[in-house]
Parts: C-alpha cells; structure tokens; sequence
C-alpha cells in the first residue's frame, strides 16, 4: 500500500488536507501527481486557529507544504492490486535509488551469511 | 531538477488568481493576487497586476454584514508585474468564486 498509490485511488473522493501552517481544506480530490501536488475541488478552506472559513471552488496545493491527507476508510479496499507491482515496475527508471537501496540492503545481508558460510566451511577444512 | 508538474496551470491564464507563499515576514500568511501571464513546469508563475496581501485582517468574520465576505484580507501593495518562484508557491487559487463563509461544520 504506497501512500500515493492510495491517494491517485482515492481521486474523485472527499477528503481533507492540512498544511504544514495548520491550515485545513476539505474539497473533493481532482487530480494529484507524483509529489503530491494535489488539485481539491468545492473546497471549504479553514484558517489556523478554526474559526474562519473561506469556499473556494478549486485549488492547487504544492505537496511539499502537505501535513497530512484523511481519506474515506472505503478507499483502501479500491487500490487496484496490481498497482503495487505496477507502481514497483513503472517506477524502474525513477525509483531507482529506492530499488537500488532495497536490493543493496539484501545483497549484502546474503553476502554476509554466505561469507560466513564459506569461513566456517574452511575453518572446519583447515 | 526535473520536475513535470502534472497538474495544468494552462486554465488559469489570463485569469485573476491568489498565489499563497511560504514563510514571509511577522509569520503572517503571505499572499499576492494576479493575473497569470505564464507558468513553468516548476510551478514558477508570471502575475500581472500583482497586488500583495501583507496581512490577514484580524478582526472577527461579521457573517452578517453581506459586503464583509468580499474584505478577505487588508494592507494591500501593488506589485505589478512579477516572477513567482515556484518552491516558496504553498497554493494556487483562482480568485473567482473564493468568499468566506460561515462556520460550515
């Protein structure tokens, strides 16, 4: 469950964002994009301190100014299965350096028995 | 950097929108309202006709004062033409049917 997976899903459905300044919209999601950028539609805008409030009928939030997204419970059920491997493959190219990363992380850990297994095999040889 | 902003900024040219920023000076919200001359993939923006909100008016929302949803903001500046950079841009919103409301919740 990749969380942007999660969130190009949940496009089309209600839900509620806050900023890192504490402000909050609730819109309707309409489009998102690899950073989160996220476009809301019919969006009720509420300040910092919650007690003004401001309709907008779209908006364009940058994803890196993003605290957090609540998403309806229902969504997490219509995140297509192979969208992970999908998201895994179709990231190749980009996600790189996290495949990178992953694959480094095992290949050393083998490594590592597999040395140890060599050692030992000739210490016990020796 | 590369950087393809999926979401197309094209309907918005040539229309009035409210740019919010990051930071500014006092911690207060900083935002300018413009015209959208041009956009880049890095979400920097061309606004003409700027005009700079500097600070949020602190007096309580009056619902009932039908002309007090219309003064969102006070201490404006014009900034006329003007490059927004796109890292410190927190949101885009076109200023065409934005008006605050009452408490909705």
């Amino acid at each position: 469950m990749l969380p942007l997976s999660l969130l190009r899903t949940a496009t089309g459905n209600p839900m509620l964002v806050e900023l890192k300044n504490g402000e909050t919209f609730n819109g309707t999601l309409d489009s998102c994009d690899n950073w989160m950028n996220i476009k809301l539609k019919e969006v009720i805008c509420t300040s910092r301190d919650g007690d003004r409030f401001w309709r907008l009928p779209e908006v364009v939030i940058r994803g890196n100014n993003i605290k957090y997204l609540r998403i309806p419970e229902e969504v997490i059920d219509m995140v297509p299965e192979e969208d992970l491997s999908m998201a895994g493959k179709g990231k190749g190219g980009k996600g790189g350096k996290g495949d990178g990363r992953g694959r480094g992380g095992k290949g050393k850990g083998d490594g590592k028995g597999r040395g140890g297994g060599g050692r030992g095999a000739g210490r016990a040889s020796g | 950097q590369k950087k393809a902003i999926v979401l197309d900024m094209s309907k918005y040219v040539d229309k009035s929108v409210r740019v919010k920023f990051m930071g500014g000076r006092e911690a207060n919200r900083r935002a300018v309202v413009g015209v959208l001359k041009g956009y880049d993939a890095l979400l920097n923006l061309v606004l003409d006709e700027a005009h700079e909100y500097l600070k949020a008016r602190r007096a309580a929302p009056r619902p009932q004062d039908p002309t007090d949803a219309y003064r969102l903001l006070d201490e404006t500046r014009p900034m006329g033409l003007m490059v927004c950079r796109g890292t410190s841009i927190m949101l885009v919103c076109p200023t065409d049917g934005l008006e605050e409301i009452a408490n909705p919740f």
